[in-house]
């Protein structure tokens, strides 16, 4: 179910986008939305760590405020 | 049996390999760099010309009937020829490169030389037709970034690409603006965006894609990009269904434009296991922005290499950057930051750590240190990076 809404949305997305003529053919090789959305080397897990990380780091650098 | 050859082609998935007791007119030596023709497709792969001699060899690479390319003899008896490692030198003699241009049948000039040095590095198969392809696509666009290259390099080498103009056309959205810039001019669209008087819907899907509370434990981002492409397809929507104000229309297509052009340069990006990206900090009733960029590389032992580089505001000063490697239990390597290092900045992080590694159950063993960075990102120097993929 979860994957026909994501489909649904893709294609939708990919018209916009064609629409705007930042996307000249549906079926593209590298703009990949579906592949984006589900890469394995970002898991869930590495992701959440992530944010953690970036959240860290810019409490000890101050950001842009220093 | 053409020109005395028998026995098995055996063939390895990077070097072209013949084998047999075969009977040369003009047998190639060990080392030297000969070309080879692929003229005629047979059952069991092609008809080579090399040296005048026939040969029937199977390529781990796919080529196009009439194909030049050029080939390293390994061994001479057996034939072996190597089509990717003509060179092991860290540094490309450019002399040696032109000798290969020419060899090829291509003009040497610095454009030629340049590319095929590039291919040679990224060890890429020198293909006459590919290399012509570049040129040509190339030619009417100097501009082209180390990136850029180097991804269109990988593309045309490994892809099922056949249409050269059609690659370079999807291409072109990575060219259009960097992403760094893309993520500033997203930003500024959501500071004039905030101004408005838009549904709260709008500002809250906004908030739920983009916006980190520095302060607050964020729920993990999942199914992020559904999220995204959800929003770009509700705004446009609401902009059309409800008419909006021409004020609130336009910030609206400026924003859905600049987010497509997001998600297609991450589409693109992705290939090549690299992950740049963006967050909105919400800290203390401030907007900040972070730029982001992880770089993955499949390691062994379950372990892969993780580079994470952090850049902050308008002007993308660096403001962290974590070299290390991961796996599903954890992350070890070293945080480097621009600052002066103080016991504070060390204690502040650890005492991080900690609850972090706590709060996640992950093995977290990195350590800070004082460092600097090249203030340009990583996406647009990592070529010899991006040549893991193809």
């Amino acid at each position: 179910m979860l994957y026909k809404i994501c489909m649904e949305e893709n294609i939708k997305f990919i018209q916009n986008a064609k629409k705007k003529g930042l996307l000249k053919k549906e079926n593209s090789n590298l703009s990949n939305l579906l592949g984006l959305a589900n890469d394995r080397k970002i898991s869930p897990k590495l992701n959440g760590l992530v944010i953690e990380l970036i959240k860290a780091v810019y409490k000890i650098s101050g950001g842009t405020k220093k | 049996m053409i020109s005395g050859i028998e026995g098995n082609n055996l063939i390895t998935d990077t070097i072209l390999k013949i084998a047999g007791k075969g009977f040369f007119k003009n047998p190639p030596t060990e080392n030297s760099i000969v070309l080879l023709k692929a003229f005629e497709k047979v059952d069991n792969g092609f008809k080579l010309l090399i040296n005048g001699d026939i040969f029937i060899a199977k390529l781990p690479i796919q080529v196009k009937t009439g194909e030049t390319l050029l080939g390293k003899v390994i061994s001479s008896n057996p034939l072996v020829i190597g089509l990717d490692n003509f060179v092991h030198l860290k540094f490309i003699d450019q002399q040696f490169a032109a000798g290969l241009v020419e060899k090829l049948g291509l003009k040497p000039d610095k454009i030629n030389i340049d590319l095929v040095s590039k291919l040679l590095s990224g060890k890429k198969a020198l293909l006459k037709s590919k290399i012509e392809d570049i040129i040509e696509i190339t030619e009417t666009d100097y501009t082209l970034t180390e990136m850029q290259m180097g991804m269109l390099i990988n593309l045309l080498w490994s892809s099922e690409y056949t249409n050269k103009n059609e690659l370079y056309n999807e291409i072109k959205i990575i060219k259009e603006i960097p992403f760094d810039k893309l993520c500033n001019d997203i930003f500024r669209s959501i500071i004039r965006l905030n101004n408005l008087n838009l549904p709260i819907e709008i500002y809250n899907r906004i908030k739920e894609c983009f916006f980190i509370n520095v302060n607050e434990n964020n729920s993990p981002f999942d199914n992020r990009i559904n999220k995204i492409i959800g929003l770009v397809n509700y705004l446009e929507d609401y902009a059309e269904k409800f008419k909006a104000l021409k004020t609130e229309s336009e910030e609206i297509k400026t924003f859905t434009y600049k987010i497509i052009q997001y998600i297609l340069q991450k589409s693109i990006y992705f290939n090549f296991n690299f992950y740049p990206d963006f967050y909105v900090i919400f800290n203390k009733k401030e907007l900040d922005l972070i730029i982001y960029s992880i770089e993955i590389l499949e390691g062994s032992k379950g372990a892969n290499y993780f580079k994470l580089d952090l850049r902050c505001g308008k002007d993308n000063s660096f403001i962290g950057g974590i070299n290390g490697y991961y796996s599903g239990k954890g992350m070890s390597g070293k945080l480097t930051v621009p600052e002066m290092l103080n016991y504070n900045i060390k204690e502040q992080f650890e005492k991080i750590l900690h609850t972090l590694a706590y709060q996640t159950g992950l093995f977290l063993n990195i350590s800070v240190e004082q460092g600097y960075q090249s203030s340009e990102l990583m996406y647009k120097l990592k070529t010899d990076i991006l040549n893991f993929k193809a």
